[in-house]
């Protein structure tokens, strides 16, 4: 009688005492000083370390095998290489190309009288010549079946 | 502890990329830690005082494991994933 009176009246207080911590205000998150070590020299590096490369994160998304450090080379090299070998040319070769470029507007039947009249803007100067290509661009549209713009 | 916050939020990492809600949550995760029996905060009246809590736990990792108080945030969250994840646990004895 005497023992489970002694049991009853200790177990409350043991308890509390066990659901306090070590100080008796919070509890403990216990860990082995190797733990904390690896979390701050392997696991930190790696957080730290992504998003200092901010292409890894879109190389990953386009293509997940480029993680491999063999594959980058092979891929790498070429576009740029075929990108710079226009930007090295100087300018007088766009210049010769865009001398020698022809529009086809005049001779195509799929634009309409405007891009025509757009086309030749510097020679609507003379209203007869301007009525001669609204003329002959209505014949044109005629024979296509695209109705009169005049 | 003379701290410009301004500063310290444009530089630092971003705190709910890390699953952190707040800089006192990383002191509160850091300072309850109990390494190989040793607990980060000693003195239980610093508990009290925010200013002396974060300062207690800055110089216990500076001086135990030499890390930068910049790396603080980044440790607090691995260890409450940790937490989350079960791979650690509370200890209220």
């Amino acid at each position: 009688m005497g023992m489970l009176d002694a049991n009853v009246s200790a177990a409350p207080i043991s308890r509390v005492e066990s659901q306090r911590g070590a100080s008796g205000i919070q509890p403990n998150i216990s860990v082995s000083k190797d733990y904390i070590e690896d979390l701050i020299h392997n696991k930190i590096p790696q957080i730290t370390s992504s998003p200092q490369d901010p292409g890894r994160f879109a190389r990953r998304k386009l293509d997940p095998a480029s993680e491999n450090p063999v594959a980058q080379p092979q891929v790498a090299p070429s576009p740029p290489r075929r990108v710079d070998v226009p930007s090295q040319q100087p300018n007088l070769e766009a210049a010769e190309r865009t001398a020698a470029f022809q529009p086809p507007i005049v001779t195509s039947p799929k634009y309409s009288a405007l891009d025509l009249l757009l086309v030749l803007a510097p020679h609507l100067a003379d209203p007869e010549f301007e009525a001669q290509v609204v003329e002959a661009h209505n014949e044109q549209a005629i024979i296509a079946g695209e109705g009169n713009y005049a | 502890m003379n701290m410009d916050n301004a500063q310290v939020k444009q530089s630092g990492p971003d705190f709910k990329a890390l699953g952190l809600k707040s800089a006192a949550e990383i002191i509160d995760i850091l300072a309850m830690l109990k390494i190989e029996g040793e607990r980060v905060i000693k003195d239980d009246s610093v508990l009290l005082n925010p200013q002396a809590k974060a300062k207690s736990v800055m110089e216990f990792f500076v001086n135990r494991f030499r890390l930068d108080p910049a790396k603080l945030p980044y440790l607090a969250s691995l260890v409450k994933h940790d937490l989350k994840t079960g791979k650690i646990s509370w200890r209220k004895t």
